[in-house]
């Protein structure tokens, strides 16, 4: 009976009530839509770096990972068995050589890092090769070396597809050779900074110069879902010793920090706009309470007892809150739906966006947790902003309110 | 007039609770917004300061086609005729000529790409305060030929001070350059990028490994007052010839990172925006109630035969008082914490501070005074105070006095 008391009171005016749904969906709504579209940025820059470069686990040899020395490599036998005897929960891998370069063309030079892939086996881990803007993923029928850069290097060298490139590098017996490849592919990635440095060469190519050994390679990068992330992690940890084995946010440990400065800083936001809201709140239920005095004090009079009325109070904010909540989440929610799958096109910030790793283009996102957590604050905003009002209540005295 | 403001503020301390809670809103709001515009704002400027005066300077002149294509074949020679136009020029509180060129330094079985800086010592501190930044060994002097290097590079090469390194790149006109140096100093700089790639030089150093001759990648030049940079332009501009040389000014230098705090500026706008609008739903809350529970008395009043008019003029008062009072204790209560601040920049620590390296940025949070913004924080209380009062001012005119008064509506 108090719950439909409660609703109905708060229908009494119309105009008040919807001010105050108004501006907690309005708060909501705006706060979660900017976090969603920073939790976009940072989703998008996660899942690129782990699609394009790093994979969701990489082994090196333990040496590699302190000096990164060409010299550090592993054999592939090693570390085969052990792949093959978790293959039923990793679903793609493939091995590299790494090795840092000067890529010099007629116009200038550069450095970058030159990754020894397998044409076959690298497409199941990493998507360069659905990045390609210009020529062909190491498919065309050239006697020359092959290479694929990135869009920008191809800029700063001032060269064209099918023009040649030298790369010079220190062999593993401290040599410096120089090699001419020819570009055949130019790829794109939503990460400037990354297609500026780094470039991809077949590994029967680049081995024989480097003379690490044909079946001797300096990673392994591993795709392993979500679910099984910890589980490989901590076989391979197991079975092999000598190995530096990493996941993805191990070896690039900033990512997980924006990742975790974001959710911190949408925390603080939300914090920040409930404060804002409490007031208002605050000031509309003590105006419920004391425009509805002798209301109140008759209720109280004919044997109320006060319990009841404070939860009818406290429901009443509470109703007027869930109401604006669940406005707010839902225009969030179809927002979010909405541009998620659009994208929203930031053309004038573009090249700064690319150079973070965002692409040009804003897809916003926001994880189900942070609607249900945001659920739960607005009620304790509802149950803090609710205690001044029936305090007043309570110090009213009945037979003052009656009389006037 | 006087009247309707002694009655405006009389009738504020009716209500001593509502007054105070609505004016506390407001004091948070603009506590907040200030506070977060002085951070952010903070920010900005210091990445811009950084910037301008560690990299790029507020004027750099370099050949027509060097920003395009940073190689030597786009140098330019530093003529008698240039320098002489640059020394004359006494509105200028760096001239730094460089030479910049990507290379391969290696020590052993290691080898890295690096990019060499070409500098004159004394000037580069100056610019960068690279001599306070040597952590081992020492800086270099005006005819030391080494090198100093960066922490990280150090670790990766295996050298320590006294160790020689080789560098090996693309001279000008595409001739070999290659040079054994000694490293004299290492440094540790808190941006990972030039940790991890920079190598510090003479200028005499770096002409002679890349066979310059006298050429140079670019000279940048800071003014004393940024306010002349147009002035400083066009006397460059009209100076020197445009088909052989590039003046640019800083803002086309650094366009990516003004393009980075203009899309992070538009969202602190946003969030501020909403907070802002929260706070006005409570304001519009407050003066519905004003003007709720004195209907009879404001009838009474009109029924006496006071205008409408003036009533409205007495609530919008009262709304407008309570801005200006919240507005003016938030500003003095986030100012001396603004102020602490500047003076004391906030240090990131732990993963915050990987993330700003990792961008390039110095771990450091800095809050700017900035009396403009504060400023605009109180206008956009008052116009938010006022736009909140006209809803409910406005039904004081569409009162039915009678009625009220008997009590029917």
């Amino acid at each position: 009976m108090i719950v439909q008391l409660a609703w109905r009171n708060i229908w009494r005016n119309r105009v008040r009530s919807l001010s105050v749904v108004l501006a907690i969906s309005v708060g909501l709504f705006g706060t979660l839509f900017v976090s969603a579209i920073s939790h976009g940025m940072i989703n998008r820059i996660i899942r690129s770096t782990i699609d394009n470069n790093i994979s969701d686990i990489q082994v090196h040899s333990e040496e590699y990972v302190i000096s990164e020395e060409l010299s550090d490599v592993f054999l592939k036998e090693d570390v085969q068995p052990v792949i093959d005897a978790n293959s039923g929960v990793i679903e793609s891998y493939a091995y590299r050589v790494r090795v840092e370069a000067m890529a010099s063309s007629a116009n200038g030079s550069y450095q970058v890092t030159v990754l020894g892939i397998d044409k076959e086996r690298e497409i199941m881990v990493t998507s360069i090769h659905e990045l390609i803007v210009e020529g062909e993923y190491f498919d065309t029928e050239t006697k020359l070396k092959e290479i694929c850069v990135g869009r920008k290097l191809v800029e700063e060298l001032d060269v064209r597809l099918g023009s040649k490139i030298v790369l010079s590098f220190a062999d593993v017996e401290g040599n410096i050779m120089y090699e001419s490849f020819k570009i055949t592919g130019i790829y794109k990635s939503n990460h400037s900074e990354f297609d500026k440095v780094t470039t991809y060469v077949l590994q029967e190519d680049i081995i024989p110069i480097l003379k690490t050994g044909t079946s001797n390679f300096h990673e392994a990068a591993l795709r392993v879902s979500e679910d099984h992330l910890d589980h490989v992690y901590s076989n391979l940890k197991q079975e092999l010793p000598g190995f530096e084995v990493k996941r993805w946010f191990e070896i690039n440990k900033t990512l997980r920090a924006m990742s975790s400065m974001m959710d911190l800083s949408t925390f603080i936001m939300i914090t920040i706009v409930l404060i804002a809201l409490i007031f208002g709140v605050i000031n509309t239920m003590l105006m419920v309470v004391m425009e509805r005095r002798k209301e109140l004090g008759m209720l109280r009079a004919l044997g109320m007892n006060n319990y009841l009325i404070g939860r009818m109070i406290v429901l009443e904010t509470v109703f007027l809150s869930i109401i604006g909540g669940v406005l707010g989440n839902a225009l969030t929610l179809f927002a979010v739906k909405w541009f998620g799958s659009r994208g929203i096109k930031y053309e004038s910030a573009a090249e700064g966006l690319e150079q973070m790793g965002m692409g040009d283009t804003l897809y916003p996102e926001l994880a189900v947790q942070t609607y249900l957590a945001i659920t739960l604050l607005i009620l304790v905003t509802a149950l803090i902003a609710s205690i001044f009002p029936v305090r007043r209540v309570f110090r009213q005295n009945i037979a003052e309110t009656l009389r006037t | 007039m006087k009247q309707s403001l002694i009655f405006a503020w009389r009738n504020l301390w009716r209500n001593k609770r509502r007054t105070i809670i609505t004016i506390s809103s407001i004091v948070f709001a603009v506590m907040i917004a200030s506070l977060m515009r002085g951070v952010q704002l903070g920010s900005y400027d210091k990445m811009l300061n950084d910037a301008i005066k560690s990299s790029t300077g507020h004027l750099s002149i370099m050949d027509k086609d060097y920003w395009e294509s940073k190689t030597l074949i786009n140098s330019f020679e530093y003529t008698d005729e240039l320098d002489s136009l640059i020394r004359s020029d006494t509105h200028l509180s760096i001239r730094a000529p460089q030479i910049s060129s990507g290379c391969l330094a290696s020590s052993g079985r290691n080898t890295r790409g690096v990019l060499i800086m070409g500098v004159e010592p004394e000037i580069e501190d100056q610019r960068s305060g690279l001599r306070s930044k040597i952590v081992e060994g020492k800086y270099l002097d005006r005819d030391s030929e080494g090198v100093v290097i960066g922490g990280m590079l150090a670790k990766y090469l295996h050298l320590k001070v006294g160790d020689s390194l080789v560098v090996l790149g693309q001279g000008y006109m595409g001739m070999t350059a290659a040079a054994e140096l000694e490293v004299v100093g290492l440094y540790h700089h808190p941006m990972a990028m030039i940790d991890k790639r920079f190598i510090y030089t003479n200028l005499n150093t770096a002409s002679e490994l890349f066979y310059m001759d006298g050429r140079l990648t670019s000279v940048d030049l800071v003014l004393d007052d940024y306010h002349d940079l147009d002035l400083a332009m066009t006397k460059y501009v009209d100076a020197l010839d445009t088909t052989v040389y590039d003046i640019r000014s800083w803002k086309s230098m650094n366009k990516v990172l003004l393009q980075q705090i203009e899309s992070d500026n538009f969202f602190g706008k946003i969030i501020i925006g909403i907070l802002y609008l929260v706070i006005g739903f409570g304001i519009f809350g407050t003066v519905l109630m004003m003007v709720m529970e004195r209907r009879r008395e404001f009838s009474v009043m009109m029924a006496l035969g006071l205008r409408s008019s003036k009533l409205v003029r007495i609530v919008l008062a009262e709304t407008i008082m309570m801005g200006i009072i919240g507005a003016l204790i938030g500003l003095a209560l986030s100012f001396p914490l603004i102020y602490y601040f500047h003076l004391n920049p906030i240090p990131l620590t732990g993963d915050n501070a990987e993330i700003y390296r990792e961008f390039n940025l110095e771990p450091i949070l800095e809050v700017a005074i900035k009396p403009l913004s504060l400023l605009r924080q109180f206008v956009i209380v008052l116009i938010l105070s006022i736009v909140a009062a006209i809803g409910p001012v406005n039904s004081i005119g569409n009162f039915n006095f009678v009625s009220i008064i008997r009590g029917r509506e």
